[in-house]
């Protein structure tokens, strides 16, 4: 059985539902904290008490939530991804797409690996997309931060990725 | 002349039943016996005969023994009861009918949602390999 990894499509459609649930995660959060505000501490954040003592909870939490929604939506997906890949090698998304996280050498990615990636996702980015097309023209479909962190997107067929089990076998490409 | 012999003490008791029947026709009698049963009632040392009684019936082995017997008398009836049997039967069956039931709902609905799954891997495995031979008959390469 040869390896296949994970092309352009399917990493697209891994992410727009690994963002569609992001985006579920972050309203949630927000509507809760929204609801804690306004029904447990009775605080408007429309109407935010106007004060210098610094020590007065009620005010500095009404300046604060505001802040709340933008850190989630920055902080959640860095989290987000970085456990999934770490814990599991795949997010839901790409659990959907049959696609799994691997290191060049067929072994799990660490947190050391999985953070490199994370900062090379954020450069792919700053290329305006020409840093994902790489996955066209790469041997193994690897993306620019793929490159740099060392990783590779394996591809099944069936219907669950490859077992945990076989996670730390070494990959067939090893080396190569 | 004829004598009757009478015993004193049963002369005694005739004249008191006697006594006690007339009593009982009256008026009277109902007000006594009506204060007499409110006033026990009203007494605490009803209470405390009421309770010294259950608890010395809790301690006696021969209620043990008597509620024993019942239970047993009872439950042999019901073990040997068919219609108990047919009832319990007639509920264990339609409970694991239900079981199947859901577990058939779930295999199905599993079994779709894996299918839709694969068939949307396939899908976009398929754009995968287009877009990979797009991109490769751009840049001239085989």
């Amino acid at each position: 059985m040869t390896t296949r990894y994970g092309g352009l499509a399917s990493r697209l459609l891994a992410n727009v539902v690994d963002v569609v649930i992001l985006a579920f995660l972050v309203a949630g959060t927000q509507w809760i904290l929204d609801q804690l505000a306004r029904q447990v501490l009775l605080i408007d954040v429309a109407h935010c008490p106007q004060t210098d003592l610094w020590w007065r909870p009620r005010p500095q939490l009404c300046r604060l939530l505001p802040w709340t929604g933008p850190l989630a939506v920055i902080v959640y997906p860095v989290v987000y991804r970085l456990g999934f890949w770490t814990l599991t090698g795949w997010t839901p998304g790409m659990r959907l797409m049959g696609l799994r996280l691997v290191r060049t050498n067929g072994r799990r990615v660490g947190l050391a690996t999985a953070l490199l990636r994370m900062l090379a996702v954020t450069l792919t980015a700053l290329t305006l997309g020409v840093g994902y097309l790489l996955v066209l023209v790469s041997p193994r479909r690897q993306a620019l931060h793929d490159r740099i962190a060392g990783t590779v997107m394996l591809q099944s067929r069936a219907a669950r990725p490859t077992t945990p089990s076989a996670r730390d076998a070494p990959h067939p490409a090893a080396g190569a | 002349m004829r004598h009757f012999h009478v015993e004193p003490g049963m002369l005694a008791t005739q004249l008191a039943d006697s006594l006690v029947e007339r009593l009982l026709k009256t008026h009277l009698a109902d007000r006594v016996v009506e204060r007499v049963v409110d006033s026990l009632i009203r007494s605490a040392a009803l209470d405390r005969v009421v309770a010294k009684v259950i608890s010395s019936l809790e301690a006696s082995p021969a209620v043990d023994a008597l509620v024993d017997r019942q239970v047993d008398r009872v439950l042999a009836g019901l073990c040997a009861s068919d219609a108990l049997r047919k009832l319990i039967r007639d509920q264990a069956g339609a409970y694991l009918e239900y079981v199947r039931a859901q577990r058939l709902i779930q295999d199905q609905s599993r079994g779709v949602a894996r299918e839709l799954e694969d068939s949307i891997r396939e899908r976009v495995m398929t754009l995968d390999d287009a877009l990979e031979s797009w991109a490769r008959r751009v840049l001239g390469r085989t």
